[in-house]
């Protein structure tokens, strides 16, 4: 899959990959918030398990 | 390899793979640790002996890849920096996609695994992933490539064990697994980017060409080398040094003589 914004280098400005495709740039972007915010979410309900576990274990 | 486009910044294939791999050619030889493996065939987890001690290790080797990636950069003064293969770079796109790729992978092991020593071992395979594009790749999806780093390296290592083969410290599943995937990653994603010269554009088949080559150079040398070493009864340790402990049969020092019990002299003051 050709990804790259750019077909030479002379002149070129954004040549990250998808710099030419918004659409593309903002689903990966979401999916990075996602995981990013899933994490602590993660964490959260983690910890939250693993207390009541050890609180049932007193 | 520049012939078929090869475009690896970050060496993923040409440090990562070679020396994953080598290190598998070497452990077909060398065999597991004792105690290792059950008369069953099932595997015992051999906990490290130190785990603050390996986190700050890992966190010192990712403090060091920025240094040795931002150094893979070809500094020209006064004019623009260009990277390996003589496109035009930056340095700030391999410190960024760095630090994503990192936080990705620690991210993606973490929440796979919760065990700290995969935890960082996850933010070095982040890295791999991400390495061979770190000028090209659109910052989040450093960080996506990143986490999967980080999610294959125990299922990776947990193969390996399963096969029998002893990788105390996930070096194969780390370096030679993620490598792989870093080396790929560009041939899917960041495919059709014009090189310099004659040389043809980025592309699936010149990265596969590349990894394969990569692949080879690592676990012919590790094997065969090991192989030689192991017919000339030289590549592993007797048994009774194993369980003694290379350390303390080496080593004339103790490391730490009170948690031991050791008898030391017991200084008086003069009379």
């Amino acid at each position: 899959m050709d990804t790259s914004p750019i077909t030479t280098w002379d002149g070129a400005a954004a040549y990250f990959t998808f710099a030419d495709r918004p659409v593309v740039m903002y689903c990966i972007l979401a999916a990075a918030v996602v995981a990013t915010f899933g994490t602590i979410v993660m964490a959260a309900l983690h910890e939250n398990e693993i207390y009541k576990k050890a609180d049932g274990k007193k | 390899m520049k012939d078929w486009g090869y475009h690896d910044v970050g060496c993923a294939g040409l440090i990562h793979v070679v020396a994953g791999f080598f290190a598998l050619g070497v452990l077909l030889n060398l065999g597991p640790r004792i105690g290792k493996y059950n008369a069953d065939g099932t595997a015992n987890e051999l906990l490290p002996h130190n785990v603050p001690m390996v986190l700050i290790g890992l966190m010192l080797i990712i403090v060091g890849f920025f240094g040795f990636l931002g150094a893979c950069l070809i500094f020209n003064p006064g004019a623009q920096w260009t990277n390996i293969y003589g496109q035009p770079a930056t340095l700030s796109s391999y410190a960024f996609n760095t630090l994503m790729c990192f936080s990705g992978g620690i991210i993606g092991a973490w929440a796979t695994t919760r065990d700290p020593f995969w935890m960082m071992s996850g933010a070095l395979a982040g890295i791999f992933v991400a390495a061979a594009g770190l000028d090209v790749w659109y910052p989040p999806l450093a960080f996506l490539l990143g986490i999967l780093g980080g999610v294959i390296i125990k299922p990776g290592n947990d193969f390996l064990v399963r096969r029998g083969i002893d990788d105390s410290v996930g070096a194969v599943s780390v370096h030679g697994f993620s490598g792989i995937l870093g080396v790929m990653a560009v041939g899917v994603l960041a495919a059709g980017y014009p090189n310099v010269g004659d040389a043809p554009p980025t592309s699936f088949i010149g990265q596969f060409v590349g990894l394969c080559v990569m692949l080879l150079c690592g676990f012919v040398p590790g094997y065969f080398g090991s192989l030689a070493l192991k017919s000339l009864g030289m590549l592993r340790v007797p048994d009774r040094e194993q369980l003694i402990g290379l350390d303390a049969s080496e080593i004339p020092s103790q490391a730490y003589p009170e948690a031991t019990g050791s008898k030391s002299v017991t200084l008086q003051p003069a009379e």
